[in-house]
């Protein structure tokens, strides 16, 4: 093996080590050993194939377990557990088992970022001993470039060109490209996984919207005009953990204290039977009832989403009087409105709504189109021509349409999908910091690979005789 | 080297030119006869797009019968377009002939039917026409398709199918569908087919001059369908005709393109490249008895031929769609463009190592495509894309590197193939051989990493240009991974010294297997936003071709004692043969020590 780039980075002492360093050598062999190990091929190819199947079960997962959900349990994860009920659908598909059939167990086994992280120690442990690229009489010579004790600029530059031109292992420089691109790659997926958000923009004909709907989790919302400017409206928000963990909220920013009878993570509504019990004594649960539902699967073919809802008891908080038991819904308001609760000044309206983040711009929506083949149903386009509005300077209008977003204060506004009977555009809007990377990385992995096969392409058809 | 064999390959590629100039010009129509080719160029809109009438014709008979022809109750083969006008005009002929396939035998009990295989599972509407009958068919039709699509067994989905299949005959009978009039303003894209506009008629009409005076075409085509009707082909002929010179001066720019697509139906071109493909492969297995030399070169140029007609038929492809440089459209288009992308790099591969082995991937890969495309042509190959896909740049790029990468992923691993079946099963794997055949795969996964890599990479940056993620972890996108990551194993497997020749040889195999599950596999799985094309028997297939590979990978791994060509390939080299050339580099001199007893495992020197 040849020398290693760790005893080139330490000056090298002159002459004989002395008797007291005797042991640093070895512990330095040791280490080399160490990264050497690390650095093994075998050990590429093992996590390749590990990697392999864990793309591959994480697939199957996806049938019964939705997109979001084998994401966080086995892409997203150090250490994914795999049940083998997830090869069934497989045996079903492609063999003929039984529809109904259940497996129970599972083993664990290495998650995504475990996987990519070993996958990167392997690749940087690699380049530390085996990819080199300078040639190796250089690396003194790179040494006194750098020092340039000696040398004008003009010898500098001579130096420096040469060094370029003759010095430099070319061969490597494919793989280093190909590598240091696999490692941009796999950074940028790190950083998606974990920074990466991504919200529902939904806006009607002729309204606009300054609030981004995160359809991951609720809120529980009570609203009036606010009494100093009208235009305006005070909001306070319980968050879902909160409605979640059930019991009594008593928080000195609410307007009354609120009971969790019932949350309901995923709900239909229906209409109430006249035999039908409910909790409900006042508002829209006096005609309504709400029926659980199985959770969704995250990104099913259509990308449906939860619909929780609840049923909760308010009380007044001064004199602790029952205010009534109301039925919350998500999609409630498209329905009936806003419920009131109370009367006079201290009127509130309550809803339960997909989070809101409010934006420091406003969006208006002038035109949506939802473009189909004639004579057919197959949709061609969409696209909503919108007004930009910041809230600080001048508005401009934008078109966003299929395969063509808009990109704004580091989000980026995506035409998703449409309110029913095209009454209206949704957007979805991502923020991702690390949304650059994988572009970054392709450039250099293609580049690379395009280098070191052209490479040896071309000597090998050169020793061929064709070219 | 035969001296008389020279003139072979011309007389080869004179004799398939001769062919395919024979089969370029379809018999015309009988002079006497209904002139129903020429009536099959009328423009139609269908599907989204204006077609010829022979093209929507036999779309329709495709998917109710699985075939573009049809025996009529004579037994005598007939094109799709006499079927239709039989179906518009309520001859009764139509019903007597055997063109509904129904093979699922619970669909088939319901309907009262018996299992029949001579007639290939094909029924004759009247052998089913019972009110009671057809109604338990709809009913269950209908129930049927309230379960959701995902858990619905084998008998829903075909009572759902068969369901289509009356419907789409219904929309005949009441002359429905398909739209054979072009719109009657300028500005209307809809074009209206013939009960449409006979109800839109102001004042319903049964007089031909009455109707001619509110609308134009409508009594064009009536009057056609009238003569039809009375079999009357002297009318019949001069209406075409007379319908088809008016339409085509109104609407130069659309007949253009259908005559092109008329011309493409009837000449077949696919099915001429496959019987092409056939050939070569012919050429090349007789190769192996002797006059190797000749017989490749014709295989070589013969395939060449099938190639440019090949490539012609893509390009056609394109322009009808108008899409330029976008080969891939559907699972049908990939099918032909990953057997045109095999063709051109086994051609290739036989250009520069001249072994023969080139031909024969070539020609099986070529072959085998097109017989995979023609299993998968359910209905319009030329469908409209869906909003998110109408876009030329990403079609024309992500897809086709994709497509490419999955090429080069199945011709590296049939070069396997042969690879282990000449070692196992013959003794003609000698040293030499199992270089170059190493040297290939190598080559070619090589090239595979490449496009599979760059293809995944695009496919990426188009979804985060649309969704704004970059990878969504879709299935399919899943698969293509998986493609790339097996691609790096083989790589680094192989410059670890980890496997050598014949290890090459299985892990391209496996390759195989890898590309078939996300090319086909991922779809069936019915989930993600590349969920199209899911198909039972595309599941069944996928089953074979895996079995398949497996015992090709079983045979490869067996003791190298038990291959038939285990002397051969231990036999010292006969010392006429060239050093291997990467002992001259000094990485491949350094490896050599790590290296098998069988010699340089391949020829690219990778990293040390």
């Amino acid at each position: 093996m040849s020398e290693t780039s760790i005893q080139v980075a330490l000056p090298s002492p002159a002459g004989k080590p002395s008797p007291p360093m005797q042991r640093r050598p070895d512990r330095l062999r040791l280490l080399k050993k160490g990264i050497q190990a690390l650095a093994s091929l075998r050990l590429t190819v093992v996590l390749f194939v590990l990697s392999i199947f864990l793309v591959f079960t994480g697939t199957l997962a996806m049938r019964d377990n939705g997109l979001w959900a084998t994401l966080a349990g086995f892409f997203r994860c150090w250490i994914a557990w795999v049940p083998l009920q997830v090869f069934v659908p497989f045996g079903q598909v492609f063999f003929g088992m039984p529809m109904n059939l259940r497996v129970p167990g599972g083993f664990y086994y290495p998650g995504g970022w475990s996987l990519g992280t070993a996958l990167l120690v392997n690749l940087l442990a690699a380049h530390a001993v085996r990819f080199k690229i300078f040639k190796r009489a250089d690396r003194s010579f790179l040494l006194q470039l750098a020092e340039g004790s000696d040398s004008t600029a003009r010898t500098f530059l001579l130096r420096l060109a040469h060094f370029i031109l003759f010095r430099i292992a070319w061969k490597r420089s494919g793989i280093v490209l190909i590598h240091s691109g696999i490692i941009v790659l796999l950074l940028g997926e790190f950083i998606t996984g974990n920074f990466a958000t991504e919200a529902l923009m939904p806006i009607k004909i002729g309204e606009s919207s300054n609030y981004l709907q995160h359809t991951d989790r609720v809120e529980l919302a009570f609203l009036r005009a606010d009494p100093e400017n009208p235009d305006r409206e005070r909001v306070v928000v319980v968050p879902e953990h909160m409605l979640k963990a059930g019991g009594t909220i008593d928080d000195e920013r609410l307007p009354f204290k609120v009971e969790v009878l019932r949350y309901i993570s995923n709900a239909d509504l229906r209409n109430r039977l006249s035999s039908e019990e409910s909790p409900a004594t006042h508002g829209a649960g006096l005609a309504a009832v709400l029926e659980e539902q199985p959770p969704n699967v995250g990104a099913d073919s259509n990308q449906r989403t939860d619909m929780p809802g609840a049923y909760v008891t308010l009380y007044d908080k001064k004199s602790g009087a029952s205010l009534g038991t109301y039925l919350l819904w998500v999609y409630l308001h498209d329905y009936v409105g806003e419920q009131e609760v109370g009367s006079g000044p201290d009127a509130y309206r309550i809803d339960l709504r997909y989070q809101r983040s409010y934006q420091p711009y406003r969006i208006y929506l002038e035109e949506f189109h939802h473009d189909v083949y004639s004579g057919t149903d197959i949709p061609k386009n969409f696209s909503s021509r919108v007004r930009l509005l910041p809230n600080d300077g001048e508005g401009r209008e934008v078109v966003i349409y299929m395969n063509n977003p808009l990109r704004y204060a580091k989000q980026t506004f995506y035409q998703s999908g449409t309110l029913p009977a095209d009454t209206g555009t949704i957007l979805q809007v991502v923020h991702n910091p690390g949304a650059e990377m994988p572009y970054i990385a392709c450039a250099l992995v293609c580049l690379g690979m395009l280098i070191h096969f052209g490479l040896h392409l071309w000597s090998f058809l050169e020793r061929r005789g064709v070219a | 080297m035969n001296e008389n064999g020279r003139w072979l390959p011309w007389v080869v590629l004179g004799g398939a030119a001769l062919f395919l100039i024979y089969w370029m010009f379809p018999q015309g129509d009988p002079a006497a006869g209904m002139h129903l080719q020429e009536l099959g160029g009328i423009p139609v809109q269908d599907g989204g797009r204006i077609k010829p009438f022979d093209s929507m014709a036999r779309t329709t008979l495709m998917l109710i019968s699985g075939k573009q022809t049809y025996k009529d109750e004579n037994d005598r083969t007939q094109p799709a377009v006499k079927w239709v006008m039989d179906v518009l005009t309520h001859n009764p002929s139509a019903d007597r002939s055997k063109v509904f396939r129904i093979e699922n035998d619970q669909v088939l009990s319901l309907l009262g039917l018996e299992p029949r295989s001579e007639t290939h599972f094909r029924y004759a509407l009247d052998e089913f026409r019972d009110k009671t009958k057809l109604k338990q068919l709809w009913d269950k039709a209908e129930a049927a398709k309230k379960v959701p699509e995902r858990e619905r067994d084998t008998f829903q989905v075909k009572v759902i199918e068969q369901q289509g299949h009356l419907r789409l005959y219904m929309m005949l009978a009441e002359q429905m569908s398909p739209r054979l009039l072009p719109p009657q303003s300028s500005g209307q894209q809809d074009w209206r087919s013939v009960g449409e506009a006979l109800a839109a008629l102001p004042t319903p009409e049964n007089n031909l001059f009455k109707i001619a005076e509110q609308d134009r075409d409508l009594a064009m085509v009536w009057a056609i369908l009238q003569s039809y009707e009375s079999n009357n082909p002297k009318v019949f002929n001069k209406l075409v005709a007379e319908y088809r010179k008016d339409v085509d001066t109104r609407y130069a720019a659309a007949t253009q393109r259908t005559d092109t697509e008329l011309f493409f139906n009837h000449f077949e071109p696919f099915y001429r490249c496959a019987l092409l493909y056939g050939f070569v492969f012919l050429l090349s297995c007789l190769a192996w008895f002797g006059w190797s030399d000749t017989l490749n070169r014709s295989a070589f140029w013969l395939m060449v031929l099938a190639l440019v007609v090949h490539t012609w038929a893509l390009i056609t492809r394109m322009y009808l769609m108008d899409r330029w440089f976008v080969f891939v459209t559907n699972l049908y288009s990939s099918a032909v463009f990953i057997g045109w992308g095999c063709v051109l790099l086994c051609l290739g591969l036989e250009w520069l190592f001249g072994n023969g082995i080139g031909n024969l991937v070539g020609s099986v890969l070529g072959g085998l495509t097109m017989i995979v495309a023609q299993h998968l042509a359910v209905g319009d190959t030329l469908e409209m894309m869906r909003a998110v896909l109408d876009t030329n740049f990403w079609l024309a790029t992500h897809v086709t590197c994709i497509n490419l990468g999955y090429t080069a992923t199945f011709v590296a691993g049939f070069l396997g193939l042969v690879y282990v079946f000449r070692g196992v099963l013959t003794p003609s794997l000698d040293g030499q051989t199992a270089r170059t055949l190493t040297r290939m795969i190598y080559g070619v996964v090589c090239f595979a990493t490449l496009l599979s890599f760059t293809g995944t990479v695009l496919g990426g940056i188009w979804a985060d240009q649309s969704w704004g993620r970059f990878w969504g972890w879709d299935p399919k996108e899943n698969g293509a991974l998986m493609i790339v990551i097996w691609n790096a194993l083989i790589l680094h497997a192989r410059w670890g010294g980890m496997v050598k020749q014949r290890g090459l040889a299985v892990l391209a195999i496996v390759g195989n297997m890898v590309t078939a599950w996300s090319y086909f596999g991922t779809n069936q799985l019915g989930v993600g936003l590349h969920a199209y094309g899911f198909n039972n028997k595309l599941a069944t297939g996928l089953v074979i071709f895996w079995a398949t590979q497996m015992g090709a990978i079983v045979a490869g791994l067996l003791p190298l004692r038990l291959w038939a060509s285990y002397e051969t390939l231990t036999a010292a080299p006969p010392p006429v043969e060239p050093a291997p050339p990467s002992t001259a580099k000094p990485a491949g001199k350094r490896r050599g020590k790590r290296r098998s007893k069988h010699g340089d495992a391949g020829y690219f020197p990778g990293p040390a």
